[in-house]
């Protein structure tokens, strides 16, 4: 070696052992879809928005989910509506949204009622205040555009057909 | 020579034959008969027998005999008998001492238009060996067997070709010139060759038969001027044939022959000869055109050689074309690895914005969820205490696993993370933005570069190869044009120069013969021929005085020498003189031609028969004075046969010592032909 590195520069192996080391976990990043809150909140805004007598079935609320994940869910589901296509939008099921009702529904923001998800006064309240606090825009725009689309009934033949 | 021996006649009839056997002599010899009793019958006999009856003025009449050798005959007591056969024969000499006897049909039942001939006497022809002659047929003059070809040369006679009237040659007919050594009884005295027979056709028959018996030159002559005329006449045909063919050659090329007189001149230059071809509205020689026209061709081949390297540079230019193609593959699989990287990486750009709208969008969930926090409805909810609504058992923040226990980081962490995570995306999509930009400069430079590359090498290509392929049909039909009309010009010099070859010959032909003619003697005679007749005008005059010629002086007397006949001052003596002198004239004349055999080479058979005219037309005195000078005309040599009627006294007495032989038949003894 012409230029040999100054000594000491190499770090002896046998050094780094000798000293006491441990390892911290680092906080984990999960994208807010996933948190309980979000979703929760998401739920409510669905059954405020389109449900009737702010009631949803689950699979109205599914798909109402499905539908604010990208605005593309939206075209496809009106292409079906008016029958420019002949296959329904292939909707999918998003566990978390099981998770998130049964958690509104264990903090009594809903409740369950004939095979529906129905709001409570508190859940009601909420809802307003998340329209209030212009909170959630991009959904409530989606759901508000959607929402004659989103009848039981409309849901009903998609799942039939699909 | 040629000298009457014997002659006889036998007529055939149921009695026995008739006839007569006259035996002749050297010298006179007069045979006295009176008229009307066989005189002409005799003479005409040796003329039938010497196949000559065809000039004795009587072409009308068969056979030149009254009927008592063609009918009937009469006895010696006047009965007539029918004859059945008559026949002459005739007893001849020549100078050599041949004797031949011609035996000739006049009635019989043998082919008409023979003579049998013996070699030998009258007497000895059954033992003589004999021949069959035909005349009258031709080829009688030329062949073997022909009669009159015999008789040449039994008395040495070459007959010569003469010209005919219709521009052919014969040969000088025996008969032709008959008349100048034997005068008939009724019309041989009108004139000098008054029985010239004229249906051989022969040109100037009349000269062509004195020019043979004084066998003058000037038959040579006037033979060779018309050999001469016929091969000019010919050279002019052959000359007007040549011209045509080089007219016809000239029309090929579309010109014309100059420099050709019509008919051969002596001034021709061959090097004049041409042909002339219109061109450019120029009337231009073919050689020229010729020359030009070659130098034309010359010039395009060149041109086209040129072309040729054109061709080559062409041909590097294909190259060019070639490497440029290459080049624009090579430049092609560059662009298209260049697209392949931009695909890429606008792949990872649209990957990084799809990271970067996700993070947009989480923080923009991250910032409701913040709100929602804050929101009333929620105050001391379980929900925001991560803990089970039913066990009050901690929840995790994550749905999906709401069992995991790993830490997670709050909502403003989150946002800080987000925040962070999207500079750090961001930064790569700027920088995969950069690249592709940059790729995408790269990219318009390469397709650049090949379009450019493409033009040029199109452009290359276009004025390489069309031009070339239109004009390469154009060039080579230019050229086989440039071929061919050199070609027919070729053709054109070549009938040149052909034509002035033959018409050099001709003209050099022409030049010699028109020379030659120049040659022959103006007025056809030679110094010889002129010689001849200066001595037969002497003799002429010499006998017409002797024999008491009165019209005029005879010394005014010449001899033409266009007509070898007696004239007074270029005038013929037709009218000028009586029936008498004429007489004198034509007897002074034709012994005058005998006797210029004397002096001479001629060609005269030394005999002359005379057959008296008709008692009327001559004075009695003067024709007794004919005998006297006539004897001592043939004294040496010659024989003057005389049929007469003259009474046979006055005969002697006119005579006196003369050397001569009289055979006279007295009008006693009645007519000749009798009893045998």
């Amino acid at each position: 070696m012409a230029n040999p590195l100054p000594t000491g520069f190499l770090m002896n192996i046998e050094e780094i052992l000798k000293n006491p080391f441990s390892f911290t976990q680092r906080k984990v990043f999960t994208p807010c879809e996933t948190r309980p809150i979000w979703k929760c909140s998401l739920v409510i805004l669905i059954i405020g928005l389109t449900g009737r007598n702010k009631r949803c079935s689950q699979i109205k609320i599914h798909t109402a989910n499905w539908l604010t994940k990208s605005p593309e869910h939206y075209d496809e589901l009106r292409e079906w509506s008016r029958a420019e296509t002949m296959f329904p939008p292939h909707i999918r099921f998003d566990p978390t949204i099981d998770r998130a009702i049964d958690l509104i529904v264990g903090n009594k923001y809903a409740y369950k009622i004939d095979g529906k998800i129905a709001l409570t006064d508190l859940g009601e309240a909420l809802y307003l205040q998340i329209i209030a606090n212009d909170i959630m825009m991009q959904e409530r725009n989606v759901l508000t555009a959607a929402k004659k689309l989103l009848s039981e009934a409309a849901i009903k033949r998609i799942f039939k057909a699909s | 020579m040629l000298e009457i021996k014997r002659l006889k006649i036998i007529a055939n009839t149921s009695a026995g034959e008739y006839g007569v056997d006259i035996p002749f002599n050297r010298g006179l010899f007069i045979l006295r008969v009176e008229n009307s009793h066989g005189k002409s019958t005799c003479m005409n006999a040796i003329a039938y027998a010497l196949g000559m009856e065809k000039a004795l003025g009587l072409a009308e009449v068969k056979l030149p005999f009254p009927p008592s050798l063609t009918k009937e005959i009469e006895d010696e007591n006047g009965i007539e008998m029918p004859v059945m056969s008559s026949l002459v024969f005739l007893e001849i000499s020549n100078e050599r001492g041949d004797t031949s006897t011609i035996k000739r049909q006049i009635l019989g039942p043998a082919e008409d238009n023979t003579a049998h001939v013996y070699q030998g006497t009258i007497d000895e022809i059954l033992s003589a060996p004999s021949q069959k002659l035909f005349l009258h047929r031709e080829g009688d003059t030329t062949r073997d067997l022909g009669f009159y070809h015999w008789l040449s040369r039994f008395i040495g006679w070459e007959l010569p070709t003469v010209p005919t009237i219709d521009g052919r040659e014969a040969p000088l007919y025996p008969a032709v010139f008959f008349p100048t050594w034997f005068v008939e009884q009724k019309k041989g005295w009108s004139s000098i060759q008054a029985t010239t027979p004229l249906f051989f056709k022969i040109k100037e028959a009349k000269r062509r038969a004195i020019e043979f018996i004084l066998s003058l030159e000037t038959n040579a002559i006037v033979k060779k001027k018309f050999a001469i005329k016929t091969a000019i006449d010919d050279i002019t045909y052959s000359w007007k044939i040549c011209k045509k063919n080089l007219s016809l050659s000239a029309a090929r090329v579309g010109g014309e022959a100059t420099g050709i007189p019509d008919s051969p001149e002596i001034t021709f230059d061959p090097y004049k000869l041409d042909i002339a071809v219109k061109f450019k509205d120029k009337w231009r020689s073919i050689q020229f055109l010729k020359s030009e026209t070659e130098a034309e061709l010359d010039l395009f081949l060149r041109e086209l050689k040129s072309k040729d390297n054109l061709k080559n540079q062409h041909k590097a230019s294909l190259e060019e074309a070639e490497s440029r193609r290459a080049r624009i593959r090579e430049l092609n699989f560059i662009a298209t690895s260049i697209e392949a990287d931009i695909s890429y990486l606008s792949q990872q750009i649209n990957s990084t914005t799809i990271r970067l709208e996700r993070l947009k969008e989480d923080r923009r969930k991250y910032e409701d969820l913040i709100k929602i926090g804050t929101l009333g409805a929620l105050k001391d909810s379980l929900l925001l205490t991560q803990s089970c609504p039913t066990c009050s058992q901690g929840i995790s923040e994550n749905l999906v696993n709401l069992n995991d226990k790993s830490p997670i980081m709050s909502t403003d962490e989150s946002l800080n993370y987000i925040k962070e995570q999207s500079k750090v995306v961001e930064s790569i999509k700027d920088g995969l933005d950069n690249e592709r930009r940059l790729k995408e400069v790269e990219l318009a430079k390469t397709n650049d570069q090949i379009l450019g590359i493409y033009n040029e090498t199109l452009r290359l290509e276009q004025t390489v190869l069309s031009p070339e392929d239109l004009q390469l049909e154009e060039n080579l039909r230019k050229k086989i044009n440039l071929e061919n009309l050199i070609e027919s010009y070729k053709e054109g010099i070549s009938a040149i120069l052909q034509a002035r070859l033959e018409l050099d010959k001709h003209m050099k032909n022409y030049k010699r013969l028109v020379d030659s003619r120049k040659k022959l003697p103006q007025n056809i005679l030679s110094l010889r021929d002129s010689e001849k007749l200066i001595s037969l005008r002497n003799h002429v005059v010499d006998l017409l005085e002797k024999f008491g010629f009165s019209s005029f002086k005879p010394e005014l007397i010449q001899i033409s020498e266009e007509t070898y006949l007696p004239t007074r001052e270029g005038f013929d003596l037709g009218f000028d003189t009586s029936a008498s002198d004429g007489i004198r004239i034509i007897w002074s004349y034709l012994i005058g031609l005998m006797q210029i055999s004397k002096y001479y080479n001629t060609n005269h058979p030394k005999l002359i028969i005379f057959d008296e005219p008709r008692q009327q037309e001559a004075k009695k005195v003067s024709f007794t004075q004919l005998l006297k000078e006539s004897a001592i005309a043939c004294h040496e040599q010659g024989q003057i046969i005389l049929a007469t009627s003259e009474d046979e006294g006055s005969l002697l007495a006119a005579l006196g010592d003369a050397k001569y032989t009289l055979l006279s038949y007295p009008a006693s003894d009645g007519k000749i032909l009798r009893r045998l």
